[in-house]
């Protein structure tokens, strides 16, 4: 048996179904899972044809070899690196024109390049036709038209692109793009923005249409949510009493029951039970919204102030990666052609509260600041939460820019991508499977070494008190002042692991001894109450959850993309400061009129 | 000298240089944004900037700092 091996690059612009052909062929065999949808790093998956081994390279969307945003930067030296035995160039069909100058000039750096013109079923829907007979004449070279929503197609293009390897031709590839165009394609010109464009982006109903698309998606998180979530801190409830039983008939020592079930087993029931429904559910909803296209329609709808504010409009986009994750929205920053409007956007990325606070937000919002149990107050209170947050993203730019002294640089071009039908099998897929097993796995990882160290904290004892109660009567004073306590100000900190524990933790600090009936809210905010909390506490919490320090792995993107140790401190110092600052305000105003 | 700038919503106007002050200009050409091209307003927003424009078959959001250097008859 010969088993060969071949690499295979898929090049092109972005959002022309390299991920979707990507998908199609390395069903299972995928290392690198981005946040639905968009694509920020090269991902590499694996396919067996025929004997042969294939391994396939997702790159990140590129328009031009010439002038490249540091994004499309991976995949030019990825095509430079010459590591691949073949590149297949996906294009879209309707937009051929320029997608030839991108093919030409991949051509220009190798041979070994397959052309795929996909999306041909919209390009005919909009009134285009291909003379597949000509275009052979004119295009002497690998190519395929066709659709990667068709099976039959993509089954095609695979055998094709595999009786292509090893590559042979060592041609030369040299095209005439205006003669090309002229013989082989014919299309009426149609206007493309239509009148759902002219709705989303209407001054007066595209916002409207933003905050209650956000206000949807936020009531459908919240309300699918309670189920798992209730269903779950019922089984980890009784799995307590369970847990007990069992490590005492294997005569575990008392200390050892001590760790595993008040410390290990409550914060894992509680991150599992209160924190992971939420972000499973918003997920798959807001990979919706980015596959149908909306997001360029926000961008647009946004760029004014963006503009005002000195930054680039795409980050109106690493904005809403940022909802999935401040380091995919980091790293997505990457999109941004001016460095430093791209430093801005890192920074600041960290106002955009992401999956892992959303949680956190909710059971704050639906404990305290709703009187009933409302899923729509408590959405739309969130839906204003995230407003805020948008704001303080805005004043922050600012603010950062004028403080780090960069001038306003507004030239700026935006594709406004076509709307595309959604793949929902794949979302799904991609969002509920792949998303739960990372972060079930990621907050397993995390959660076992803290509390062990919390454990070790709190039984360290010097001068009559743990390690731990002495750190938080050191922050006692600073959390007083902002409206809160020593106990959150150190969750907080230890939350930079991941902020998913920060509820988790606070909770159990507060809750060391005895058994935890109850995983659900009601029992939650009792407990709150009993230490202390009040509506001034739980809105200074709300603050400082959408306002401080990024997590750990933040701070490593942020120090990975920009290698500079000052702009990662700044990352860190600027959103603390601010969260400390207006907590502080916010609590001597409450103190006030209260 | 007309910009598109100047174009409102549903006019079309042809492209005939885009200015040297443009630092994006590379970026443009790229994008099949050159002499000769067709292209129509589509889109406008609450300030009348940034404004969407189709050309060849794409729409791009452009804001007025940039679409003031793209020159059009
Ligand atoms: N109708 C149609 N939709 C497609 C085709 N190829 C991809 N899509 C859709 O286009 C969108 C973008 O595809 P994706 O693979 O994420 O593009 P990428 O940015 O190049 O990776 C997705 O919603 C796909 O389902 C096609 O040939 N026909
Ligand atoms: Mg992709």
């Amino acid at each position: 048996m010969s088993l060969n091996k071949y690499r295979i690059a898929l090049l092109g612009n972005p959002n022309v179904g390299k991920s979707t052909i990507y998908n199609y062929l390395c069903k299972e065999n995928q290392h690198t899972g981005n946040w639905a949808g968009k694509t920020v790093d090269s991902a590499i998956g694996t396919f067996m044809y025929n004997d042969n081994l294939y391994e396939v390279v997702d790159l990140p969307g590129i328009y031009s070899l010439n002038t490249c945003s540091d994004e499309e930067v991976i995949s030019k030296q990825y095509l430079e690196s010459k590591e691949y035995d073949l590149v297949v160039v996906v294009i879209d069909a309707y937009v051929i024109e320029r997608s030839l100058l991108l093919y030409q000039q991949v051509c220009d750096i190798t041979s070994n390049v397959l052309l795929v013109i996909n999306l041909y079923d919209e390009a005919i829907k909009r009134g285009m036709y291909i003379d597949r007979s000509k275009l052979l004449e004119y295009l002497p070279y690998p190519h395929v038209i066709m659709s990667a929503k068709n099976k039959g197609d993509m089954e095609y293009l695979k055998s094709y692109m595999c009786s292509l390897l090893p590559f042979t031709s060592n041609r030369q590839i040299d095209i005439n793009i205006p003669i090309l165009l002229k013989e082989c394609i014919t299309q009426d010109i149609r206007k493309q923005a239509n009148i759902i464009d002219k709705v989303l982006t209407h001054r007066v109903l595209g916002p409207i249409i933003m905050f209650l698309t956000l206000l949807t998606i936020l009531y459908l998180t919240i309300v699918l949510a309670n189920y798992p979530s209730s269903l779950l801190s019922y089984i980890f409830s009784k799995g307590e009493i369970l847990l007990i039983s069992i490590l005492n008939m294997i005569g575990s020592s008392n200390w050892l029951i001590d760790l595993i079930v008040n410390y290990i087993y409550r914060i894992l029931s509680l991150v599992i039970a209160v924190m992971l429904p939420p972000m499973v559910i918003f997920f798959p909803l807001f990979a919706l919204l980015e596959d149908i296209g909306y997001l360029p329609r926000i961008a647009f709808n946004l760029d004014y102030y963006f503009q005002k504010v000195g930054a680039s409009g795409k980050q109106a986009l690493t904005i809403c990666m940022g909802y999935g994750c401040n380091v995919v929205g980091i790293m997505g920053s990457r999109i941004i052609e001016s460095q430093k409007e791209r430093i801005l956007a890192m920074i600041t990325n960290v106002f955009t509260p992401c999956n892992g606070r959303f949680p956190t937000l909710i059971a704050i919002i639906s404990m305290f600041l709703v009187s009933s149990v409302s899923s729509w107050k408590s959405a739309l209170l969130l839906a204003v939460t995230l407003c805020f947050s948008l704001i303080i993203t805005f004043l922050g730019t600012e603010g950062l820019r004028r403080l780090l002294k960069y001038p306003k640089d507004n030239e700026y071009i935006l594709e406004l991508t076509p709307y595309r039908t959604p793949d929902l099998k794949q979302i799904l897929k991609d969002s509920l499977f792949n998303k739960t097993f990372k972060i079930m796995l990621r907050a397993v990882l995390v959660v076992i070494p803290t509390s062990i160290l919390i454990y070790v904290g709190e039984h360290i004892i010097i001068s009559n008190a743990s390690i731990l109660q002495h750190v938080c009567s050191v922050l006692e004073p600073i959390g007083n002042l902002m409206g809160m306590d020593g106990v959150m100000l150190v969750s907080f900190i230890i939350g930079m692991m991941a902020n998913e524990i920060v509820l988790p933790i606070c909770i159990m600090l507060y809750s060391s001894y005895g058994i935890v009936s109850d995983y659900s809210l009601v029992f939650l905010k009792e407990l709150l109450i009993t230490n202390g909390w009040t509506l001034t506490t739980a809105l200074c919490a709300l603050i400082f959850t959408v306002i401080h320090f990024p997590c750990i792995n933040a701070v490593i993107a942020i120090y990975k993309e920009t290698k500079s140790l000052k702009y990662t401190l700044l990352s860190i110092v600027y959103p603390t400061v601010i969260g400390v600052v207006l907590c502080v305000f916010i609590n001597a105003l409450m103190q006030l009129i209260w | 000298m007309r910009t598109l700038l100047d174009l409102k919503v549903d006019e079309k106007g042809t492209i005939v240089g885009i200015d040297n002050k443009c630092k994006l200009k590379q970026r443009l050409i790229d994008l099949g944004i050159v002499n000769g091209s067709d292209v129509i307003c589509v889109l406008d927003s609450a300030n009348h900037n940034p404004k969407a424009y189709q050309i060849k078959n794409a729409v791009f959001a452009l804001r007025s700092s940039l679409s003031q250097y793209i020159v059009i008859e």
